[in-house]
């Protein structure tokens, strides 16, 4: 059977769909918030870790007293970007949201690198990983300081 | 130290010499001069004395904010520490010596100008300056600045790629000279990576502060903190007196010998504020011009290095180009400066690297003073000489760079300043292009030295405190010679 629909209805029907899809999407978009972002970014460029969440968001806080994470529709894209597959590479492509998701994730890597225990425990993912706090003096978990 | 608080008591004084400033200039004269008999000295300093506790705790070289202390039309900083030490208390203590070619760039590729002394007759005077600083460095530069003394301290543990460089181009990749201690040595411990130089929570770097203040502790020197000089008084031909704000009181005192060290921006403006102006006081205001860039490595770690900056490369430096684009240091990095490559497992394969190229002085980047007598910039930007040496040396990073296993090399972005500002009181043989003679003595006002960066005649890519210090020791040689002949 053919389906008659009027213009009207159909003008109707379109603003109603928007309307239910553009609600949905202001849902999702409030409630993305940047340590959701943080997550998914370090779990991704550092690979599977076991961290409370208390620990993790120490190193957020740490991270975001620098450089605060993008909430909003702005994270909402980079959590996207981050969930779908090939979606870090596509951002990668757009020249200004992709050199700032670069300083983001790389940003975040060095502050869980340098906040955290991981690097004494190997990145074994059966390790417990804490937060250790920001060390001033000799800070480089990497020198080699062995006399001359 | 023989501290002096009082303006009452200053007022009227006679001094053999009058110092103005603390700083590398200032405190490296006053090193030598003290091994004469030097007399009744006064030593004038516009900011207080923070110690290494004070700095940690405040996060701040001084309580003086710098920015506070000129006017610029332009966004440009211009970084310095107005402070008991100077810019000892911010630098890096990175210790380059200038290139033996940086002294001659006028006859060798007729740009700039020549200065009126030889990396020859500095040397012995770098040597001295490395001693009191500890340097640590690496004897192979002798290569390419021949030196009579070994270098003080053995040099920092090099990273994974510096090694590779260094193997593959011995003439060209050096371990970085500096004065962040490579073993601890005179009361300072050693460097151990901090990474965060301008306020070093190990103290391992030199400054006044930890590896000078015997000489503000001889009973021959008197030392003013929180004295702004404002004016220099003089006849024709010779300075008579330093009038100095303390404490909202204006004092002078009368002298036989100035000594002006305060810095590239405030020591013309003292002069100009002391109606001692001439065509070239606070003319040529400049500094090397630098960029960010960073390589990908397949499979090769860094950040293995002791130390913040471990290579330095002279492949970029030397040559005919010279007469069309600057040379280029470029810097291996032993930080993170855009952070570890995200790339799992590969956090470490990267190399950020600072190119640094020289620049041509120009005489309309200028000092002023405006209507306060506060110090006036007047800046237009780097020149097209500088930018093209950066261009052409980005062109030639690849094939510089090939000793190691390169995936990709990424321009970051511009660096802001070097904060080495110089050149404002250059010194040169011919008064017509130059405010001071080859001792360091102003072409009119013979009894006035001028000690610190503003003297540079031309801008190298090397760092300019181990010059300043050098010269400083050297200027008072010659004076302590003139004196006894």
């Amino acid at each position: 059977m053919k389906s008659e629909l009027s213009r009207r209805g159909l003008v109707v029907g379109a603003v109603g769909g928007v309307a239910v899809v553009g609600l949905g999407v202001s849902a999702v978009v409030a409630s993305v918030r940047s340590g959701d972002v943080a997550r998914a970014i370090l779990h991704r460029v550092v690979g599977p870790f076991r961290m409370a969440d208390t620990h993790l968001d120490a190193v957020i806080y740490v991270f975001e007293r620098r450089e605060p994470l993008p909430n909003g529709w702005k994270g909402a894209l980079l959590r996207l970007a981050e969930a779908i597959p090939g979606g870090v590479a596509a951002l990668a492509k757009a020249p200004g949201p992709g050199k700032r998701h670069e300083e983001i994730e790389r940003g975040l890597l060095t502050t869980f690198m340098m906040t955290t225990n991981y690097l004494e425990e190997g990145g074994v993912p059966a390790a417990e990983i804490v937060f250790t706090g920001v060390r001033d003096a000799c800070s480089s978990p990497f020198a080699v300081l062995t006399p001359p | 130290m023989a501290l002096e608080t009082d303006p009452a008591r200053l007022a009227g004084e006679h001094f053999d010499v009058v110092i103005v400033g603390t700083g590398f200039g200032s405190a490296f004269f006053l090193h030598r001069l003290l091994r004469e008999n030097g007399g009744r000295i006064l030593v004038l300093e516009w900011g207080q004395r923070h110690d290494h506790q004070w700095q940690m705790e405040n996060e701040a070289n001084s309580a003086l904010p710098h920015q506070d202390t000129y006017r610029s039309q332009n966004p440009k900083p211009w970084n310095y520490t107005i402070g008991f030490g100077g810019g000892t208390n911010c630098w890096f203590a990175q210790t380059p010596r200038f290139h033996p070619s940086d002294f001659r760039l006028k006859s060798l590729y007729g740009v700039g100008a020549d200065w009126p002394i030889s990396y020859d007759d500095l040397e012995p005077y770098y040597g001295q300056a490395e001693s009191i600083m500890s340097v640590s460095g690496d004897p192979d530069m002798a290569a390419v600045m021949p030196r009579s003394t070994p270098f003080p301290q053995p040099a920092h543990h090099p990273t994974t790629p510096d090694r590779a460089m260094k193997a593959a181009r011995p003439s060209e990749h050096f371990i970085m000279p500096t004065a962040r201690a490579r073993v601890a040595a005179n009361g300072r411990g050693a460097c151990c990576a901090s990474l965060r130089c301008q306020l070093c929570p190990a103290d391992a770097k030199f400054t006044i502060n930890n590896g000078m203040t015997d000489i503000f502790d001889d009973p021959r020197v008197t030392l003013v903190l929180g004295a702004q000089v404002r004016t220099l008084e003089a006849d024709a031909s010779s300075v008579s007196s330093a009038v100095f704000d303390l404490d909202g009181k204006d004092v002078a005192v009368t002298g036989d010998l100035f000594v002006l060290g305060a810095n590239a921006i405030q020591s013309p403006a003292i002069l100009k504020r002391s109606a001692m102006d001439g065509p070239l006081v606070g003319r040529g205001l400049h500094e090397s011009y630098g960029t960010y860039v960073e390589a990908m490595l397949d499979g090769m770690d860094n950040f293995d290095g002791s130390t913040i900056t471990t290579g330095l490369n002279f492949g970029l430096y030397d040559g005919a180009f010279r007469s069309d684009y600057g040379a280029a240091l470029v810097y291996f990095e032993n930080r993170w400066t855009h952070g570890l490559r995200a790339e799992r497992g590969r956090h470490r394969q990267i190399l950020p690297m600072m190119i640094v190229t020289e620049e041509l002085v120009n005489d309309d980047d200028r000092v002023e003073i405006d209507e306060d007598g506060v110090a006036r910039v007047h800046y237009g930007g780097p020149s097209s000489y500088t930018k093209k040496g950066q261009s052409e040396a980005l062109a030639k990073l690849p094939k510089l760079l090939e000793p190691l296993p390169v995936e990709d090399i990424q321009f970051r972005r511009e660096r802001p300043t070097e904060s080495h500002l110089q050149g404002t009181l250059r010194m040169g043989a011919d008064p017509a292009s130059s405010v001071i003679d080859a001792d360091m003595i102003h072409h009119r006002y013979r009894n006035l030295v001028v000690v610190g960066s503003s003297t540079f005649t031309t801008c190298s890519c090397a760092n300019p405190s181990l010059t300043v210090a050098a010269l400083s020791m050297r200027a008072a040689d010659r004076l302590a010679s003139r004196s006894r002949a």
